[in-house]
């Protein structure tokens, strides 16, 4: 199967995250000038020859594949959560090219693209597959699977980079937020959220350990049993003294959410936290302006000058 | 290349033993993390212990007024507290359960009607009819909730 028709202005957008050169889009694979193939599997570009350290992330993407997408769920809060962690609105990307770094199933990208925004949806876990199966329709969604620290596009040719509940799975948050910015356009806007280093994260945090080491799937079916054994009735006293020492996701979204978030939040093999000054920080190393730190913690965005 | 699609349900038996060897391994790590300081361990040994003892009946005494409908009276360290995120107290007031506890404590101080907290060494609670539970001649009892 080869790559669905996109739009034109996504054409140009991939190169070779080794040397920077374009790629042409040829039958099976994208080509580049120096001889290097990246294949196009399921319709989708390939950057890596697996999923490396997320495989937690594959399980849970292709099992809840639509889970918490607005399209299928009919609720806005998706997009709520886009809004109040980048401060955007369908004005900031209409007809704007957006690298969703961290695509997932594409909860984000279902917002953007339905806002009318051109995305680029990169990850490295096969979460792809699902995402590109949830966007099959759209020819404004164009899904790769590569790693966000070396990123198959083009140097200053994207116009917005979001990347919500991500960075601090990567081995470095720093690192991979800063590999992002050379991406961006001048006048570019960059919008991050990653965990504090308070709450529930600080303590899942001295789980994680532990919870990463758990196969997938023997670890999803204890989130299934348990999860709604704690939500059938939080005010038991066990319950309390458990979500004390191991909280449970508790979004207000329904049990299915719950299971998924809590499955999320546990498995993972990288799981830091960070304060909102230390975000803020990167984004003046990096050399950004208009830096603003969002009523959300840890949520910055800010401008390439 | 392939993808762990997730979609092949493990058998009932496999099932249920993941869930007991998950069980099992977290109960290990909790402990190691208890152990070492990295997560909290009142909770967890105030809830442990209260299988331990007896279970923790008194009559409500030495109280005083607080504020607006609000009265406190003295509760022992060792009980865990909803400050802990794990009090097992519940309220009666002439033998009856009172049924609003963990509430907000200005939901106590300002609705009243029989709320109650248990937060640190105190017991913040209102009478059911918002009377003086000092003069209102009626008995109040605290007992542990185990569970």
């Amino acid at each position: 199967m080869t790559a669905k028709p996109l739009d034109p202005g996504l054409h140009a957008i991939l190169a070779c995250p080794e040397t920077g050169e374009a790629l042409e889009w040829t039958e099976g694979a994208l080509a580049a000038p120096s001889g290097k193939r990246y294949p196009i599997l399921r319709g989708i570009p390939r950057f890596v020859p697996s999923d490396d350290y997320v495989g937690s992330f594959s399980f849970e993407w292709n099992t809840h594949n639509r889970t918490q997408l607005d399209s299928f769920t009919g609720s806005g809060t998706s997009e709520a959560m886009l809004t109040a962690k980048t401060g955007l609105g369908p004005g900031d990307v209409r007809g704007r090219i957006v690298l969703d770094a961290g695509i997932g199933a594409g909860r984000f990208t279902d917002v953007l693209s339905r806002w009318g925004a051109l995305v680029v949806g990169i990850d490295l876990s096969y979460a792809v597959e699902a995402a590109e199966a949830n966007f099959r329709d759209r020819p404004n969604v164009l899904v790769a699977q590569a790693d966000i620290g070396r990123l198959p596009v083009r140097d200053e040719s994207v116009d917005v980079i979001i990347s919500i509940g991500v960075l601090h799975h990567t081995p470095s948050t720093e690192r991979y937020f800063k590999a992002l910015v050379p991406k961006l356009k001048r006048g570019g806007r960059i919008a991050i959220w990653v965990y504090p280093d308070s709450g529930e994260y600080a303590v899942r945090r001295h789980w994680i350990p532990w919870t990463s080491k758990l196969p997938p799937r023997a670890f999803y079916e204890w989130c299934r049993w348990i999860v709604p054994r704690i939500y059938a009735d939080p005010s038991r006293r066990w319950v309390q003294v458990l979500r004390r020492v191991f909280p449970f996701s508790d979004q207000g979204l329904g049990l299915e959410n719950d299971i998924l978030d809590t499955f999320d939040a546990y498995s993972p093999a990288f799981h830091f936290t960070h304060g909102a000054e230390e975000v803020a920080r990167w984004f003046a190393d990096a050399g950004l302006s208009e830096i603003r730190v969002l009523a959300v913690p840890t949520a910055v965005t800010g401008v390439k000058g | 290349m392939t993808a762990e699609s997730g979609s092949a349900p493990l058998t009932p038996a496999r099932r249920r033993l993941a869930i007991i060897g998950v069980s099992l391994y977290l109960l290990a790590g909790a402990a190691w993390l208890i152990l070492s300081f990295r997560l909290p361990a009142r909770p967890v040994l105030a809830l442990a212990g209260s299988f331990l003892r007896p279970r923790w009946r008194v009559t409500v005494r030495r109280i005083k007024p607080e504020s607006g409908h609000c009265y406190v009276a003295p509760v022992p360290w060792w009980i865990a507290s909803d400050s802990d995120g794990a009090s097992g107290l519940e309220l009666y007031e002439d033998g009856n359960r009172l049924p609003l506890g963990h509430a907000p404590h200005d939901a106590i101080r300002t609705l009243g009607q029989g709320r109650y907290s248990h937060w640190g060494r105190r017991l913040y609670f209102s009478a059911g009819d918002n009377s003086d539970p000092r003069a209102n001649g009626r008995r109040y009892r605290l007992v542990e909730r185990r569970w």
